[in-house]
């Protein structure tokens, strides 16, 4: 039978930042991403929330905390703001996605400050509704700057923000006409796109006072402002479905400006912010056309595919395998069990090899269930296991979801797929090796168990997988083609 | 029939393009205008080999901004022409689009499509080569109701160009 291996080398088509985030997903260090990136949180527009909405009050509760923090604190307002003055890059194509990173780092601060863990940050359509929202106005309001020169009743003009002209903008299928133009440096000269020139500049100058400068985040309205841009580039993205640029340039720059809700500096490469709309958030459409956020739209998956198509290819070199040609069943309450022989000395090599060596299990043929309301946790040498077994327990190795939408792979609901998953075993065998426990024995014994969601009823749901393999492969194992 | 993808599970999503290139050199106008809140008009006369096959992107340089109230200000960029006929002749405007300088003291480099104004002209039946056609530029308040301080903008001269070259330089 053909080696599960030797399929293209298994070939893994990540993306460069992506890989990272790809292989933590496939060697369990997210078990539960699927649902998360299912139900990522909705940014909504701001006109559709009461004043009195939670998501209102937290961001009021989370204005109110960063003003009081001391100036020594990255997290404080003027502190925040000051990143954008000394920051920001404008007039170039950095523009787009250092304002995407320096808004999900807010937002996060916002939560935990907020303290509300559910909050995303709304968004001001000002096409819809060209003067500055209610929410921001009132003497004692967080929200309210005083230093604006717009009133509550001027509107911002149709020319710079009506439909007609985000129409024209959204239908622009230029990159650096949509999103600026290049510059091989963050606050390097390029040129302004249509996004950053005409809606984002005008009504940047239209609010005035704080707004009209570089320390514009002082202005809680700002965030609003720059959260509906974001929008429209989702949009321009997701829904629309144009491209941005694949100029090195610009996908590896690294933006190190940022802090998290912890006060932690952060760095962001361009090509991660492109997950964030799809990781991170999703948006009440902002746009008339667009579809309402369902968990993970077919645009969504099908970019997420694309992605993975299109990013460099890395290929994972195992040194040895150690193959299982069976098919195994497995349901929710009934955990299967799979021993794959090995030998033994090139175990205990590879085990007290620290670093240098990783021991990867590979799961080939899964069909994927017609119904994934579970995921699968895998453990090492541990027959007594159950759904309830926790994953602090020293057997366990990681697990798997299945996240595969048929329609954005362009097939029909009554066609099957099958996916491989990678599941790293390395920490759990040298923890279970210690002593020489492992590499006494001539099988490693694999136990899968199927676990269903939070909340999800996950009763009669079972896979099937055709084949196991377990490799063992220098560190880091992958090399870019 | 059963499809076997290989599917590796959960993976991440991006958007990138593979870049065209193009040969086409962009083609600079011969002169700048500079606007100012008196004369917050100013037009251009097209370069007639710029007519022979326009290109689609228009760049506009902003070398220099006085302003040092820091009014809001956007600058509207229109074709005009002159539509004759006998006995009459009426000018003509098509706007190509907008933009707004942010902070308002602050030079930059604008991009706009073209294509589609020029596009628009054939369709009206306009003779791009005979009309003497004319970039018009006009700065306009962004709060109509704000009263207007000196402002002074110097548009260097713009370029003309192609699908792939709206950059830096």
């Amino acid at each position: 039978m053909e080696n599960l291996f030797s399929r293209r080398d298994f070939l893994l088509q990540a993306g460069g930042a992506a890989s990272a985030l790809g292989l933590a997903l496939l060697t369990g260090g997210c078990e539960s991403c699927a649902e998360q990136i299912a139900h990522r949180p909705i940014r909504r527009n701001i006109a559709n929330l009461a004043a009195n909405d939670p998501i209102v009050e937290t961001y009021k509760a989370a204005v109110s905390a960063m003003k009081a923090l001391p100036s020594t604190d990255p997290r404080n307002w003027t502190r925040q703001a000051s990143i954008h003055n000394d920051h920001c890059p404008h007039g170039n194509w950095f523009f787009l996605p250092w304002h995407r990173a320096y808004l999900l780092y807010f937002e996060r601060i916002c939560r935990k400050l907020g303290g509300n863990n559910d909050f995303a940050l709304p968004y001001w359509n000002w096409t819809a509704q060209p003067s500055i929202p209610p929410h921001f106005w009132g003497s004692g309001n967080p929200l309210f700057d005083s230093n604006r020169f717009a009133t509550a009743i001027d509107a911002v003009p149709p020319e710079f923000v009506g439909q007609p002209v985000l129409d024209n903008i959204l239908s622009e299928p230029n990159f650096l006409l949509f999103a600026s133009g290049a510059s091989s440096t963050q606050r390097g000269p390029g040129s302004y796109g249509q996004l950053e020139a005409t809606p984002h500049n005008n009504v940047h100058n239209f609010v005035g006072g704080d707004m009209g400068t570089f320390m514009s985040p002082l202005d809680p309205v700002f965030w609003c402002h720059h959260n509906m841009i974001d929008c429209c580039w989702v949009d321009w993205n997701l829904v629309r479905h144009n491209d941005n640029t694949s100029d090195t340039t610009w996908t590896n720059f690294t933006f190190t400006d940022f802090v998290d809700e912890n006060s932690n500096p952060v760095s962001v490469k361009v090509v991660t912010t492109l997950l964030m709309p799809i990781l991170s958030y999703q948006y009440e459409p902002c746009q008339a056309d667009e579809p309402a956020p369902v968990g993970l739209s077919s645009a969504q998956s099908k970019a997420l595919q694309e992605f993975v198509n299109r990013g460099a290819p890395v290929q994972l070199k195992f040194t040895q395998r150690f193959a299982m040609q069976k098919a195994l069943a497995g349901r929710v309450g009934r955990p299967v069990t799979a021993s794959i022989k090995v030998q033994p000395e090139a175990l205990r090599m590879a085990l007290e090899a620290g670093s240098k060596q990783q021991l990867v299990l590979s799961l080939g043929g899964i069909d994927v269930p017609s119904k994934p309301d579970f995921f699968v946790r895998a453990f090492v040498n541990k027959p007594d296991v159950s759904a309830q077994t926790p994953i602090e327990d020293p057997h366990y190795a990681g697990s798997f979801g299945f996240f595969v939408d048929k329609a954005a792979m362009h097939m029909t609901e009554a066609e099957d797929t099958q996916i491989g998953v990678m599941v790293n075993l390395t920490p759990a065998l040298r923890r279970l090796g210690q002593g020489g426990a492992i590499s006494k024995r001539q099988t490693v014994d694999i136990q899968l168990v199927a676990v269903p969601y939070p909340r999800r009823e996950a009763k009669e749901e079972q896979f099937t997988l055709q084949q196991l393999e377990l490799g063992i492969m220098p560190s880091p194992g992958i090399e870019k083609q | 029939m059963r499809v076997k993808a290989m599917v590796t599970v959960a993976m991440i999503a991006g958007l990138l393009a593979c870049g065209k290139a193009s040969h086409v050199t962009p083609l600079r106008q011969q002169k700048g205008v500079t606007l100012t809140t008196e004369r917050p008009a100013a037009r251009l006369p097209i370069d007639l080999a710029i007519l022979q096959n326009p290109l689609p992107i228009l760049e506009v340089p902003v070398t220099q901004v006085i302003n040092k109230q820091l009014t809001p200000f956007a600058i509207f960029v229109y074709l005009a022409w002159t539509e004759s006929k006998p006995g009459s002749e009426t000018q003509r405007k098509l706007l190509i689009g907008n933009f707004g300088v942010f902070p308002p003291d602050h030079p930059g480099r604008y991009t706009l499509r073209a294509s589609s104004a020029f596009d628009e002209l054939r369709e009206r039946g306009v003779n791009l080569r005979e009309s003497h056609l004319e970039l018009l530029f006009v700065m306009r308040k962004v709060r109509e109701t704000e009263a207007w301080t000196p402002i002074e903008v110097t548009i260097s001269p713009v370029r003309w160009l192609p699908e792939d070259q709206p950059r830096g330089n």
